[in-house]
């Protein structure tokens, strides 16, 4: 297992009570493998990617019954170890490529300083070569020129590609990739996901791709994750998750698709009525029971686990097959 | 006819001091025809022209040239009440769309109070019966934008839009900002109401999933021309144009009998030093030599309109 996490909880002191962002999250992850997370907004996505980076604020409180990366216990890292893992080991890819550049520094600049932190071996002249070919590897023409420009003067797929290869530069064995097309346009995200594709292949990388896209997940993730109110509520291969959802959750969200089941024109789509729970609010029981329409006094009383099958579902009443 | 749309054209001039001044075709020519109670959808990447075709048709930036006739009149005839009760739009963002400091009921009778001579408590009357229509409780009148989430924003700006009883909506990526669940809610809003209020639609989206659920008829933009226009099974289940052709190959779907496929090389040129002949040569698949020469004009063939060519 190249990333172990067991029993995660992730708590936030505010003036209006404590929130619970994440709740008994567990999973792993082997090398070489795409792991895809779906969720809607505020289902905990995004904060699980900030815990496995070290990058958290203070005022979150995290707990974990383990967190290791290749054996290695991350949980209580001062912040001078995470700084030689983050960048080296785990790299991530940032949403909005256009703001998460440093717009007063020349690309290849900013590129160029993962490696001077990570890769001390290297000579001046020696670095600034292999920013070069970095550029080149993502698929950006003219690299020596474009190494110079600073990110206004890039277009948004072209900021994406140095955002990748500026993530790559030190060869990770993790890449976290959170939202990495949503800001995209169609032809551009197939472009970046193709080059994420290959660059995985090429260097047996392990991946974690985040996106509310369950078309983007089926079609490049090799197992996949649904998550709900700070839990994962569902977990198998994209084909199981995809064609054959257990939880109801995951089936309402399928269903809601534009092009889905019945794609017949203008028929009513199907949708999950109510919203996310406020999450100083829990609702008892099953965190999806005020929106499920398999609901029953069981879901309200108690809590459903994670089962252990291979096919895991946190559902007393899963759907069946088909 | 309830809308004519005429070789619409909006440049936008760039000067700077001391350079040469330069020209953006963000439209170039783009006509079309809607009948009443259907949906036209607008694709294409950002920077095609679909917003400034929109802002066009609000008569929100003056068309450089071109016609646009709403039911046979043309639109610098009309009154300005009469235009804005004829032609309204939804907004891409519901949350910068609606003005942080006014209640609800505020921001949705603010077209009335505008454009006619209604007293506020009728405003307020009228104001209610349209968050009625649009599924939020009346009692919720008297709160702010803020204490309302994104799919209820949404419906509250759907609201704003109907106030006037306006004809025409225009939907610039109405669901885009959504989460997929509450998308199917305002989707089917938006169905609802069209059927029960005749109204017919300009929806623009760059989701090709969502845009073929609900239209009639596509269009297909690139580079501010259109590149494919046609009833939406032609464009879309047999498509002739290689743009309409890529985006719907690189459109990502959870279907399991999608074929495996090239992405097309390239981006969107840029729109201030355009390719010279068929915008799309550079990215596209099939081009020839005439390509980079001429520019392919809007021909029928097969059911709908495409420029190439090539087929």
């Amino acid at each position: 297992m190249l990333l172990d996490v067991k029993n995660l909880n992730l708590k936030f002191q505010t003036s209006k009570g404590v929130i619970h962002a994440i709740r008994d999250l567990s999973f792993s992850i082997k090398q070489g493998e795409t792991l895809g997370i779906v969720g809607e907004s505020g289902c905990g996505k995004s904060i699980t990617n900030l815990a496995l980076m070290g990058l958290l604020p203070d005022t979150a409180d995290l707990s974990a019954e383990k967190l290791e990366f290749e054996g290695k216990q991350l949980l209580k890292l001062k912040e001078k170890q995470w700084q030689k893992i983050r960048g080296a080991d785990i790299a991530m890819i940032f949403q909005d490529p256009m703001t998460a550049l440093n717009p007063c520094f020349t690309v290849g600049y900013q590129i160029e300083e993962t490696l001077e932190l990570h890769r001390k071996d290297l000579s001046k002249e020696e670095r600034k070569e292999f920013v070069f070919e970095l550029l080149d590897q993502v698929g950006i023409p003219a690299p020596r020129e474009r190494a110079k420009s600073y990110a206004h003067e890039l277009s948004g797929g072209m900021s994406q590609r140095v955002m990748i290869a500026q993530a790559i530069a030190c060869n990770p064995k993790l890449l976290i990739a959170d939202e990495p097309t949503t800001a995209l346009d169609v032809t551009i995200q197939d472009q970046i996901l193709k080059l994420l594709k290959d660059i995985q292949a090429k260097n047996n990388m392990a991946m974690i791709l985040v996106t509310h896209d369950l078309g983007v997940v089926a079609e490049n993730a090799d197992r996949i994750q649904v998550m709900y109110a700070g839990e994962v509520i569902e977990s198998g291969t994209s084909k199981e998750v995809i064609h054959a959802p257990k939880h109801p959750y995951t089936r309402g969200l399928l269903d809601s698709l534009p092009g889905s089941g019945d794609t017949s024109f203008r028929a009513h789509l199907s949708s999950i009525s109510g919203m996310v729970p406020d999450l100083r609010f829990r609702p008892s029981g099953c965190q999806f029971n005020p929106r499920c329409f398999k609901s029953k006094e069981e879901c309200t009383s108690s809590r459903p686990m994670l089962n252990q099958e291979d096919h895991q579902v946190s559902c007393f009443f899963p759907m069946s097959e088909g | 006819m309830i809308l004519e749309v005429e070789n619409l054209k909006k440049h936008y001039p760039i000067t700077k001091s001391f350079k040469e001044s330069a020209l953006v075709k963000a439209l170039d020519g783009v006509s079309f025809k809607v009948t009443k109670q259907k949906t036209l959808g607008i694709v294409g990447e950002s920077g095609c022209g679909k917003s400034t075709l929109a802002k066009a048709l609000m008569a929100l930036e003056e068309r450089t040239d071109g016609s646009i006739k709403i039911e046979n009149k043309e639109v610098t005839s009309l009154s300005k009440s009469d235009f804005k009760s004829a032609i309204q739009m939804i907004f891409q963002d519901p949350y910068s769309s609606l003005n942080p400091r006014k209640k609800a009921w505020q921001l949705i009778s603010e077209p009335l109070l505008i454009n006619s001579k209604l007293s506020k408590k009728v405003c307020f009357d009228k104001a209610c019966e349209l968050m009625e229509k649009v599924g939020l409780r009346p009692e919720m009148a008297q709160r702010y934008p803020h204490m309302f989430s994104g799919g209820q924003r949404q419906r509250l700006g759907i609201a704003r839009a109907l106030a006037l009883h306006p004809k025409i909506l225009i939907c610039d990526e109405p669901v885009s900002a959504l989460d997929v669940s509450i998308q199917a809610q305002v989707l089917n809003l938006l169905m609802e109401l069209q059927d029960e209020m005749g109204l017919t639609y300009l929806f623009i989206s760059h989701d090709l999933h969502v845009v073929k659920h609900i239209s009639d008829d596509i269009l297909v933009m690139y580079l501010g021309k259109i590149v494919e226009y046609g009833p939406r099974e032609k464009v879309f289940d047999s498509p002739l144009h290689p743009y309409t052709k890529a985006l719907i190959a690189s459109s990502p779907s959870i279907s399991q009998d999608k074929d495996e496929h090239e992405p097309i090389s390239g981006e969107l040129p840029s729109p201030l030093n355009p390719p010279t002949g068929c915008a799309f040569h550079k990215r596209c698949p099939i081009a020839t030599d005439r390509c980079a020469v001429d520019t392919p004009a809007l021909e029928i063939k097969d059911g709908r309109s495409v420029a190439c060519f090539e087929v």
